[in-house]
């Protein structure tokens, strides 16, 4: 893989981490406790488990080398990692 | 060289990420880890090992993981993990460094309950991973900027 794909992959990547970062109040109200996948700076789909978010990505057709996955934990909880 | 990491603000409480991606054959793709330094070893997350699809059945077996709560989580060594970061100025840094990776295989017998919990936790960057590539960390809170400095 070439440093020029690197960085392609790089920009689309911070996009959605971006996004994350940007709304996690949003997405903490929106998905407590739930796994979710972000593309294109949206939310793709939630679930209550990591296998349950992997079917529903596979559901709309998605590659999951496209999407980045994140917990979203409750709030009044004290997370340590 | 500077590498921004993203600081969030969870309710009054921050967290820093660094934006990493693996350079593994056939295991290309996205990392979004945790800076800890609170933890001495960098591991990849039960998640990151999935969405990667990392090799990890012939793996050399690697020390359990723990924190609080009893047992630990199972993980696998790997002795050269191939990750790219980006600075700042759009270039690319290579690092090839000794990773623990948890055991997606052994978490297939334990509970639901335990194995949903450990997909949950993210990948970490722990103080080896600092000490390996040579980095600084800043982490300024009042002015909302973190990153890392290569002293190279």
């Amino acid at each position: 893989m070439e440093n020029g794909q690197i960085l392609d992959e790089f920009r689309n990547f911070e996009e959605s981490s971006s996004f994350v970062s940007k709304n996690f109040k949003l997405l903490q109200e929106q998905y407590p406790g739930k796994y979710i996948a972000v593309s294109d700076s949206r939310v793709l789909a939630s679930a209550d488990s990591f296998e349950s978010l992997i079917s529903e990505v596979n559901k709309v057709g998605k590659n999951l080398k496209d999407v980045i996955v994140e917990f979203i934990p409750s709030k009044g909880l004290i997370v340590l990692y | 060289m500077i590498f921004e990491l993203e600081l969030i603000d969870t309710f009054g409480a921050e967290r820093v990420f660094l934006n990493l991606i693996s350079r593994q054959p056939h295991s290309f793709g996205k990392i979004r880890a945790l800076v800890d330094t609170g933890s001495p070893n960098t591991i990849i997350s039960a998640k990151d090992c999935y969405l990667l699809n990392l090799p990890i059945t012939g793996a050399e077996k690697g020390e359990p993981i723990t924190g609080f709560g009893k047992g630990g989580i199972p993980s696998k060594k790997m002795r050269k993990f191939s990750l790219a970061l980006k600075s700042s100025d759009n270039k690319i840094k290579d690092l090839n460094i000794p990773i623990n990776v948890v055991d997606i295989t052994a978490l297939k017998s334990m509970p639901e309950e335990y194995s949903n919990h450990v997909y949950s936790i993210p990948t970490i960057i722990g103080m080896d991973f600092l000490r390996l590539a040579n980095l600084k960390l800043v982490v300024d809170i009042p002015n909302k900027k973190a990153y890392l400095e290569s002293a190279d």
